[in-house]
């Protein structure tokens, strides 16, 4: 069974999914003032990186994904490389899950117990990878009205607050800090990115992808540029990198004329959310790849599995929120460069050179490839 | 509190399979083995929840660096 | 009923888990904390609080405040421990001020607002205020008129700021930033006790002067007001100034304040020397002339009168200046911060060394005055022989 999303719902998942988990946090702090550069530099830095995956999609034609890979890369590589990205997903939506859980505890509920929330989001996460990459694509279109409204909304109301003078002086000390910052943003959240590759399915057309994954990740670092520079200058720059959740200190400062306060509640709502979704197809992406891996069509028979090492793992990769703050102001470990960056431009070379070998006679790779 | 983690794992884990339409073997053993894992994840998290994150693609890294330096050296 | 199975059974399961609420509180057990105070940290911890517990409901709620304080080892240990004494679990969402008194902001405020900023139970939207001439249970156990608790009391006078004057109020996230910036000192607003009545009532007025933590002077209404003009806050302050009239001789004359903008900017001359400029741009109304013999209608003496008050407030502003330039020392207008936005290149030269650079620092004040509003009437009141 195909399962095909049309392109403008593929754009909004991929909007939330880099939005998602990332708004609350202190991203790209090390960049201090110069924030907005950080983030203009990683978008520029990124946007080759998403151009490569889409081009590699494209590359499939109509195929779907597992025949795509199939064609392109061989059986056993193309397997072995699903193997490692559903790792990667899993790990992820551990991430993701624990980001969450520890975020609920750390503004709402301090003596719940982490696992009791982790596995009502593992529940609802389960659900939602069960029904699919299509529903999951259409709930995005939904939810995202809410989100992005929300947002605007709320960025409405901190102008009110912000203090453009805390943008100055600009690079005081030097270049460093933005690409520090920048590298911190690429790590977590927008590289990210990858998982999604192994999330759809099918695209209507070669240029899907295209249409899919760039619009929706520029539109959606843009958004997390102007949050994060409104929050960056309603809080002080000094003050930014120290918070946990700058934007949520932010908008408590929010008050329209004395009665429209304590609006964090919110942002926590959009947070909860974006989470949900991102979390929901890192889990897809894991049980698609993980079942493609081990040679089988359908992958719904591995979520649960999956989603049930999830309430652990959330555990087990972060315990606190300090944590959680490492993991998101870390700027580049192994194993994220290997994922993000190293082995999408290795496929990328390889399935240039493989579609150029197929390429010669017929116009699109229609026939069962591989070995 | 180990003993009830893993019986509810495994209860999960019964029901579902027996939900399925049809049970291929290479399906429930992928599905055994996956839920088996999570589950002594649980149980080794509940004895000890500081334990180590393995780091596969580190180890890789580490190991190269080592070999390279090494080459160096001599 | 296999597939209707199924998803029951995870419904019972969710439901299972939703009934532990590990977070639930009633109400009731609840004791709401409007106020805190700090009145020593060394060598232990004294915090005051004032709570209130409300009875009855509707039209016929009660909220009767109580005062209770205590001595611990830390701010957190204290305000947890006075729990016990309440029987209730306190409650700290609703707090509206957090005061200091005199002695502990002298010895440096830290160690008695850290916890204040870290604690996620507390908003960071609470007023914070140096108590002069009183410790903070003094001012939590006066009695305000109106106001069922002092702290309600205090909040409703920093809502008023702009009508009232006198001070700047300041909430705990700006004492934050106000710390955490480079090149601008912190100030806090004041509270004291005044007689009314008989009885003691806690007015606010004037600023606490801070140089890093620790308060370094105060400044009284009248400056407190000049800063709000060099901080171009709106505050509709009043300002009595002897007006020459003509030949008639000075009449004490009463302005409002209604209409403010100041420009700072940086200057670096050509010799190296840095020096700020100043514009103010005032526009006032005139609320009282008494028996002066003043229309509004002769444009020659209100060009006059404008004059006199640019005098006026020219003088007010140096004054001021040279009590935080040179008395206090601290760079509370933020001169510093001026500096590292528009000329990073002169911080990084002289930001080291701020203290010596701003107690010379010169100042170049331009004020201009306007007369934009007279009330009813532009002509004195007529009184016939």
């Amino acid at each position: 069974m195909k399962e095909l999303v049309p392109d403008h719902q593929g754009l909004v998942l991929v909007m939330l999914f880099v939005v998602g988990n990332t708004l609350v946090f202190a991203l790209g702090g090390v960049a201090g003032p110069d924030i907005w550069l950080a983030f203009l530099l990683a978008t520029v830095l990124a946007i080759p990186m998403i151009l490569l995956m889409a081009r590699v999609r494209s590359l499939m034609g109509g195929a779907s994904l597992a025949c795509g890979l199939e064609q392109l890369l061989g059986k056993w590589p193309s397997r072995a490389l699903a193997f490692a990205y559903a790792g990667y997903a899993w790990r992820l939506a551990c991430y993701v899950v624990s980001d969450v859980t520890n975020f609920i505890q750390a503004v709402a509920l301090p003596t719940t117990p982490q696992v009791v929330t982790a596995t009502l989001f593992a529940l609802l996460m389960l659900w939602a990878a069960k029904e699919g990459v299509e529903v999951l694509a259409r709930f995005a279109a939904i939810m995202s009205k809410v989100v992005f409204n929300v947002l605007f909304v709320t960025f409405l109301m901190l102008l009110s607050q912000v203090e453009l003078g805390e943008f100055q002086p600009v690079m005081y000390n030097g270049v460093k800090p933005v690409w520090l910052g920048a590298f911190q943003l690429l790590e977590f959240p927008f590289l990210e990115v990858v998982v999604l590759f192994w999330v759809f399915d099918c695209f209507r057309s070669k240029k899907s992808p295209y249409r899919v994954f760039l619009p929706g990740f520029v539109a959606a670092s843009l958004i997390l540029l102007v949050m994060a520079s409104t929050s960056l200058a309603v809080v002080g720059a000094e003050r930014y990198a120290q918070f946990y959740f700058p934007v949520w200190a932010a908008v408590a400062r929010i008050n329209i004329s004395t009665f429209l306060t304590r609006l964090e509640a919110i942002i926590g709502v959009t947070f909860a959310i974006g989470s949900f979704v991102k979390m929901a197809a890192c889990l897809l992406a894991a049980s698609r790849s993980l079942a493609y891996s081990f040679g089988f069509a359908d992958y719904r028979f591995l979520v649960t599995p999956l989603a049930l090492g999830v309430i652990p793992g959330s555990q087990w990769f972060i315990s606190t929120l300090l944590d959680v703050e490492l993991s998101v102001i870390k700027t580049y470990p192994t194993s994220a460069t290997f994922f993000q960056a190293v082995l999408p431009v290795l496929i990328w070379i390889w399935v240039e050179w493989r579609a150029r070998k197929l390429g010669r006679g017929k116009s699109s790779p229609t026939q069962a490839g591989g070995q | 509190m180990v003993v009830v983690v893993i019986l509810a794992y495994a209860a999960v884990a019964a029901l579902e399979i027996w939900l399925w339409a049809e049970r291929p073997w290479q399906k429930v053993l992928l599905y055994l083995v996956l839920i088996a894992a999570g589950a002594v994840l649980a149980a080794l998290l509940l004895r000890d929840s500081d334990l180590k994150v393995p780091e596969p693609v580190g180890f890789v890294t580490r190991l190269i660096k080592r070999l390279w330096e090494g080459g160096g050296g001599k | 009923m296999r597939r209707r199975l199924f998803p029951m059974l995870s419904l019972l399961l969710v439901s299972l888990l939703l009934t532990g609420c590990w977070d639930y509180m009633e109400i009731e057990s609840l004791e709401f904390v409007f106020g805190l105070g700090v009145d020593q940290v060394k060598p232990e911890v004294v915090v005051v609080l004032e709570m209130a517990k409300t009875s009855g409901g509707g039209q016929q709620t009660m909220v009767e405040p109580k005062v209770l304080s205590t001595k611990s080892q830390s701010a957190a240990t204290a305000a947890r421990a006075l729990s016990n004494p309440a029987g209730l679990r306190t409650f700290w969402s609703h707090a509206y001020v957090f005061l200091i008194s005199e002695q502990v902001a002298q010895e440096g405020i830290i160690p008695a607002m850290e916890h204040i900023v870290r604690s996620r139970h507390l908003r960071s939207t609470v007023w914070v205020f140096i108590t002069k001439e009183c410790t903070a249970e003094e001012v939590f156990k006066s009695k305000p008129p109106v106001a069922n608790s002092v702290s309600e009391h205090l909040n409703s006078i920093v809502l008023m700021q702009d009508a009232i004057s006198g001070f700047l109020p300041l909430q705990v996230w700006q004492l934050n930033q106000a710390f955490a910036a480079e090149g601008v000192a912190a100030i806090l607003p004041t509270v004291k006790l005044v007689h009314q009545r008989g009885e003691l009532v806690p007015i606010v007025e004037g600023t606490a002067v801070f140089k890093r933590d620790r308060m370094v002077g105060w400044l009284d209404g009248q400056e407190s007001d000049i800063l709000c003009l060099l901080k171009g806050l709106d505050q509709r302050s009043y300002y009595v100034v002897d007006t020459k009239v003509t030949d008639h001789g000075y009449f004490p004359i009463t302005y409002e304040l209604v209409g403010n903008r100041v420009e700072l900017k940086p200057l670096v001359r050509k010799d190296g020397s840095i020096a700020v400029a100043i514009s103010l741009t005032l526009e006032l109304g005139v609320e009282e002339i008494g028996a002066a013999p003043l229309s509004f209608r002769d444009e020659k003496l209100v060009r006059s009168v404008e004059a006199q008050l640019a005098t006026f407030v020219t003088r007010e502003v140096r004054g001021f200046l040279w009590k935080i330039q040179r008395e206090y020392n601290a760079d509370i207008l933020g001169f510093g911060q001026l500096f590292r936005r528009k000329k990073p290149e002169v911080w990084r030269r002289l930001g080291e060394d701020w203290d010596a650079q701003l107690r010379d620092l010169q100042v170049e004040l331009d004020v201009q005055c306007k007369i934009v509003f007279t009330g009813t009437s532009s002509e004195p009141l007529l009184v016939r022989e």
